[in-house]
């Protein structure tokens, strides 16, 4: 793939434990012609609610966008992106400790 | 407590849901729901469709016209194949439905097992949930969570697909509604800072103008709408699907937007200063020419939906929440104004409109019908309160252009994913969902022979549906594109049509067939009179075309007529 002009984003993603939820994830990935450069996926410290990492190359408005798509599907509690990989941890883990019902998008 | 099947768990949820009627057909892999459903007759109506893509519209069709949630049943492999269309439509025109399909026994799943086929893998991109069930104490669950998903937010598609040995397994059943999820949040919060700057907006506006979408009808806030428009005097106009959401002869009402909308709605929404977008997405053939689109407008955006924001048209203020809650909060905050100038504005358009394309339409110079003159007609016998249904193609534009609607759900089209077929089995569940109205389907001779054998479904339900038939012997859509921008070369498009009198006839439905103006009035009236469901073929011209058109990709204010 090009990926010039492009960035390296970090996609977290924080879902119910589902089957069939990394076909959705992916699906939108697709759709947006993105590929995944890497993915690691475990269970977070809540029970059954499991964390994707995702990386990808994108320019940030195609990332925002498949963001809220993927934030828009039933069983994923949240997600959003970062392109520094340490505050993507950080805010992972303030999530963790206060993950709750959704927020509702609204900002 | 007794234990039952799984089946009859399926269905006590879908009644303790509170589902009338399902539409369906069955197969191997659903004989057990079936079989329970023999017992069920009296609660529980099912009608038999003659294709499972015809279930899957005709669920549709019920949903759109009641609000309620439309419930398609099929058997797996190709009963589940054959509702793809339907279930991806209802997923771009946020149509709240449950497809309930049959699945291979759960030990087998995996195996190339007859009619086995990855329901999950193929439904995930186009529904808004879909699960499959192995146990039968999953089956209340899933399907009371399938009716929470597929009707609050954002409506959309679910899918449940129901392996067999748990259609079969016993269960002791207990019903709980499922109304919270927690990884879901269909009502959002208002945020009322956005309020305010709307308000702000649209108080300071001298130019505002509305765009009214399926989302003021999903959410139930014509009231509402009509409220905020009538206080701030602001023009609107609607999508195709949001055509219905204000009675046709609302003074604000301005009409149709888009690629056949009306002139002025398009070129307004260059010019206005003010543009609130309710309850509409941006689809493209809305905006046309993105780079040329309400570039000199603020843009305000009211929607349900995340992830409707910016993604076509970058918005100044994003309003996310129900419509009804979001317009009323903005209302309180409205002063009254009056913009007679700009509203007079529109006028110059209707009539250059009329003059250049209604008339040749409703007053043509020569013998040979018109389609727009035919749904006029139709609409006007019906004292403009029946329910559109249309399908595809130039039937359906010119069905939307010049029907007139007075009350809300009154317009059932495929729009976001333009469906031919759709028609036929919609209008069966538009009847089935309201019986009291009369509803007219408008279809095209290429359209009609897509779902044709719905006409069965029509015979043994004993409905009652007006058809009407344009007949122009042609792909008419995809003609009018080949001569406007294809050099006339008429490739596949012309059809050899059967007659279509003893078809209707074979499924005991009444027919005639007319080709002259003189015999239009009449031939309405022997329509609508009929008691039960009538076949109209109308004669029409060949070669018409849909006009204003804005060629795709096309800036809106550059439309052809
Ligand atoms: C299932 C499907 N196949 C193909 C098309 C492409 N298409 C759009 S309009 C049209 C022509 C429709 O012809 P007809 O039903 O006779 O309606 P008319 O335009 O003549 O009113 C076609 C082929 C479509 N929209 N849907
Ligand atoms: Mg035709």
């Amino acid at each position: 793939m090009n990926t010039e002009n492009k960035t390296l984003f970090t996609i977290i993603i924080f879902s119910e434990n589902m089957v069939g939820l990394l076909n959705q994830i992916t699906i939108i990935f697709t759709r947006r012609q993105l590929n995944i450069e890497t993915l690691f996926v475990s269970p977070s410290t809540i029970a059954g609610v499991h964390k994707f990492t995702i990386t990808t190359f994108a320019d940030e408005a195609t990332i925002e966008k498949l963001v809220k798509q993927l934030d828009k599907r039933v069983d994923i509690l949240k997600a959003y992106y970062n392109t520094d990989e340490e505050l993507a941890e950080q805010e992972m883990n303030n999530i963790l400790l206060t993950i709750k019902p959704k927020s509702n998008g609204n900002d | 407590m007794d234990k039952i099947t799984g089946s009859e768990a399926l269905l006590r949820t879908l009644i303790a849901e509170g589902v009338e009627c399902v539409f369906g057909y069955p197969g191997g892999q659903a004989i057990p729901i079936y079989d329970i459903l023999y017992d069920y007759k009296d609660k529980l109506r099912h009608v038999l469709v003659r294709h499972e893509q015809g279930a899957t519209h005709a669920a549709q069709g019920y949903a759109r016209v009641s609000g309620k949630v439309g419930v398609a049943l099929v058997t797996s492999g190709p009963g589940a194949t054959n509702t793809i269309t339907g279930i991806a439509d209802a997923m771009l025109d946020s149509t709240p439905m449950v497809v309930v399909t049959g699945q291979v026994p759960s030990p087998l799943l995996g195996t190339d097992a007859f009619q086995e086929v990855d329901v999950m893998g193929i439904t995930l991109p186009i529904t808004k949930w879909a699960y499959q069930v192995r146990h039968a104490g999953d089956v209340a669950w899933a399907v009371s969570r399938a009716f929470y998903i597929a009707s609050t937010g954002r409506p959309g598609p679910v899918v449940i697909d129901v392996a067999k040995d748990a259609q079969l397994e016993l269960v002791d059943y207990s019903y709980e509604p499922v109304n919270f999820i927690r990884s879901y949040q269909p009502w959002p919060d208002l945020n009322h800072e956005r309020i305010e700057e709307a308000a702000e907006l649209i108080n300071n506006a001298e130019r505002p103008f509305a765009l009214v979408g399926q989302g003021v009808t999903l959410s139930g806030a014509e009231e509402e709408l009509k409220c905020f428009l009538d206080r701030a005097d602001v023009p609107a106009a609607s999508t195709m699907l949001g055509l219905s959401a204000m009675p046709s002869d609302y003074r604000l009402n301005k009409g149709m937007l888009g690629m056949h909308g009306n002139i002025g709605p398009n070129r307004k929404t260059n010019e206005c200063d003010v543009l609130i977008a309710v309850g509409m997405r941006f689809d493209d053939r809305v905006t046309g020419n993105l780079n040329t689109y309400a570039k000199q407008a603020k843009i305000i955006h009211l929607d349900i939906d995340n992830s409707e924001f910016d993604k076509n048209v970058k918005v100044d203020v994003k309003v996310l929440g129900d419509a009804k809650a979001s317009l009323r909060e903005i209302t309180k905050l409205l002063k009254p104004a009056t913009h007679k100038e700009w509203i007079a504005s529109f006028t110059p358009d209707e009539e250059e409109e009329y003059e250049k394309v209604i008339k040749k339409e409703l007053c043509p110079g020569d013998a040979v019908l018109r389609m727009g003159e035919v749904v006029r007609k139709v609409s006007e016998a019906t004292g403009n309160k029946a329910v559109l249904v249309t399908d595809v193609g130039q039937n359906q534009m010119m069905g939307v252009r010049y029907f007139k609607y007075s009350q809300t759900r009154s317009v059932i089209t495929s729009g976001g994913l333009g469906t031919m077929g759709f028609g036929l089995p919609a209008s069966i569940g538009a009847k089935i969902g309201a019986p009291g109205r009369t509803v007219c389907l408008f279809v095209g001779d290429g359209g009609l022979q897509m779902t044709l054998q719905e006409l069965g479904t029509i015979m043994q339900e004993k409905l009652d549906i007006k058809i009407i038939l344009l007949n122009n012997n042609y792909l008419g859509m995809v003609r009018q594109w080949q001569e406007l921008f294809f050099h006339k070369r008429y490739s596949c498009t012309n059809m050899e049509n059967p007659d279509f009198i003893p078809i209707a006839k074979a499924f005991r439905i009444g027919a005639r067939e007319i080709w002259k103006r003189e015999e239009l009035e009449h031939a309405i009236k022997e329509m609508l009179d009929y008691e039960g469901t009538f076949l109209l073929v109308a004669h029409v011209e060949e070669n018409g075309k849909v006009y204003p058109m804005v060629p795709a990709g096309g800036s809106i204010t550059e439309m052809l007529y």
